[in-house]
């Protein structure tokens, strides 16, 4: 880290820790076939996707690996429906129609005990 | 990094643990398998007095207990005359970080805060990962979540992927990590290396913060309804939530509640496999954890497992991940409350176990959960769907663990599939026998009944 922080980009790094030779005993055959890999965020300066580099995480911890993400960020979404989850959906909306609908009400278990 | 690093961090494993616990377990062990378990419990120091007041102070608990009417009314119309009982649920997303975790890291954060410690640290790719940074934040304390997260082609379940960007959003360090029994590994380096206080989900500040949400259930349902709850469904995978709620119910004074754990079906994928891993599309509160865990509860990253279910439970079903989906989609619709979906397992269960009982009974599921970008039902499915698993309309029956997901249409082909607790105990009783050798000394033999409590014919095999 050069501590000039406000040139510090916010960048993902990925480490081997532990080769496949190196894995635990008890781990399943095509577990062990693979090498144990750790990723984690900081700060680091001038980062470059591929390269070595130190971080500064938020806890104020050094770590050291090969870049995989500069601006890292989270991609992760609410996804596309499935036929299969859509046929689901109007499945319980007809159950419901067909339950509370016929009463004109909507919603009188509470009134029925 | 090394192997001859690894083997020299397991083998200080016990030092390292006790000074991030501050809890000497040997204190509380005898031979190989005895445990002290009410001492072991009781060295948090807590009452229960003082756990409500942390807990109320950091604004944890006192969640609503919502009744779902809709769907108890759907439930009588498969119901035989008389019967489906009344359906509550205890609305736990209303903690601060969106799960019932919120208790299980509140007294450990309080303790760590009360010594002095800078932060906390955690292994876990579940909701408690960001109830640790919640709670670490409210104490300005540091946090580090340990989280398996990735197969080794580097895809991760968009689950996990939100769980990591919550802990980030509440401030904390992130090691995210491929799949393998190395995770302990890896939370023992960052203990030992920082020297923060281990928030693991296994030690009795963990079981005990979870023991007010039993005594909640209990007054939440006397308020609404003047009765106790005949049934009170749990979400069973290291089996703390039974643990804790049982022990909370009984406190209360409801020991005659049936406690049900509920696990979703994941039979025949490894916990460990790198290429099971992401076929799972239930990242926790399955029976790839809560089949081991209650057949040998010390498998974990302290000492000893202050959850033990075994002790407490009453039945145990599981539901198929389709069925999951089915009753999170209901409880949108019906109820108007979007949740989960792995918080619904339990009501998942809800919907088939309350036909069995009276009209006038009160069955309680104890939790909910948030959700968001990465849980809903259509995130999980078409990611299952790009790793090749068939997602179909079926019922339970169709569904295949890491093949195919079997989405139900309507609420008769819901199907519970029971686990039989004898079987468990007896499995319990092998796995002991295999630490102890064939000479049981007299405390062993008393701990492995009360631990899985035996009784009868299966005390008798036991002393055989």
């Amino acid at each position: 880290m050069t501590g000039d922080e406000g040139s510090a980009a916010w960048t993902e790094i990925e480490w081997t820790v532990l080769d496949p030779a190196e894995r635990a005993e008890n781990a399943p055959a095509d577990t062990k076939a693979v090498p144990y890999l750790a990723r984690a965020r900081g700060l680091a300066s001038d980062p470059v996707v591929g390269k070595e580099t130190e971080i500064r995480t938020v806890t104020g911890r050094v770590l050291r690996g090969t870049v995989s993400a500069v601006g890292a960020g989270h991609g992760h979404g609410f996804g596309s429906p499935l036929p299969a989850w859509v046929h689901l959906q109007e499945r319980i909306r007809s159950l419901l129609r067909e339950a509370f609908d016929a009463d004109g009400e909507g919603g009188p278990a509470d009134e029925r005990r | 990094m090394s192997g001859v690093e690894y083997r020299a961090v397991m083998d200080r494993r016990n030092e390292i643990l006790r000074a991030s616990t501050g809890i000497d377990y040997a204190r509380f062990t005898e031979g190989t398998v005895a445990l002290d378990y009410e001492g072991l419990m009781g060295a948090t120091g807590y009452g229960p007095a003082d756990v409500r007041r942390i807990q109320r102070a950091r604004g944890v608990g006192g969640t609503s207990m919502l009744e779902l009417r809709r769907i108890t009314e759907l439930v009588r119309r498969y119901s035989a005359p008389g019967h489906g009982a009344r359906i509550f649920l205890k609305d736990e997303a209303a903690n601060p970080s969106g799960s019932f975790k919120d208790r299980r890291a509140s007294l450990s954060v309080q303790r760590a805060s009360e010594l002095g410690y800078r932060g906390v640290a955690a292994a876990t790719s579940g909701n408690y990962g960001a109830a640790v940074a919640s709670q670490a934040a409210m104490s300005g304390l540091r946090a580090i979540v340990v989280q398996e997260t990735f197969d080794s082609s580097g895809r991760g379940q968009p689950e996990i992927l939100e769980k990591t960007r919550k802990c980030e959003a509440l401030g904390a360090e992130v090691v995210q990590t491929t799949v393998g029994p190395e995770l302990f590994f890896m939370l023992l380096s960052i203990l030992e290396a920082t020297g923060y206080f281990n928030a693991s989900l296994y030690t009795p500040f963990s079981v005990q913060g979870i023991e007010t949400l039993g005594e909640e259930i209990v007054d939440d349902v006397r308020e609404a309804t003047g009765r106790r709850p005949a049934m009170v469904l749990a979400t069973h995978a290291g089996g703390g939530m039974c643990t804790g709620v049982a022990r909370g119910l009984r406190r209360a004074g409801s020991e005659e509640t049936d406690l049900v754990a509920v696990s979703v079906d994941l039979t025949a994928l490894h916990m460990a496999s790198d290429h099971d891993f992401n076929r799972k599309s239930f990242t926790t509160g399955h029976t790839g954890f809560s089949v081991p865990f209650t057949t040998w509860p010390d498998r974990v990253d302290v000492p000893r497992n202050a959850a033990r279910s075994l002790r407490y439970l009453d039945r145990f079903v599981t539901v198929s991940q389709g069925s999951v989906f089915f009753a999170t989609e209901l409880l949108a619709q019906a109820e108007g409350l979007e949740r989960g979906p792995a918080g619904n397992t339990s009501l998942a269960a809800a919907l088939v176990l309350a036909r069995e009982l009276p009209a006038d009974e009160v069955l309680v599921i104890s939790e909910t959960e948030y959700t968001g970008a990465g849980k809903t039902p259509s995130a999980q499915l078409e990611f299952a769907r790009g790793l090749g698993v068939d997602v179909v309309t079926g019922v339970p029956a169709d569904e295949v663990p890491g093949k195919v997901i079997a989405l139900p249409t309507s609420l008769e082909q819901l199907t519970v599939t029971e686990i039989e607790l004898a079987s468990l105990r007896r499995s319990y009783v092998n796995a002991a026998r295999s630490r102890t050798g064939p000479r049981v000394t007299a405390a062993e033999q008393e701990f492995i009944v009360e631990d899985a409590r035996l009784t009868g014919a299966d005390r008798a095999w036991l002393e055989s």
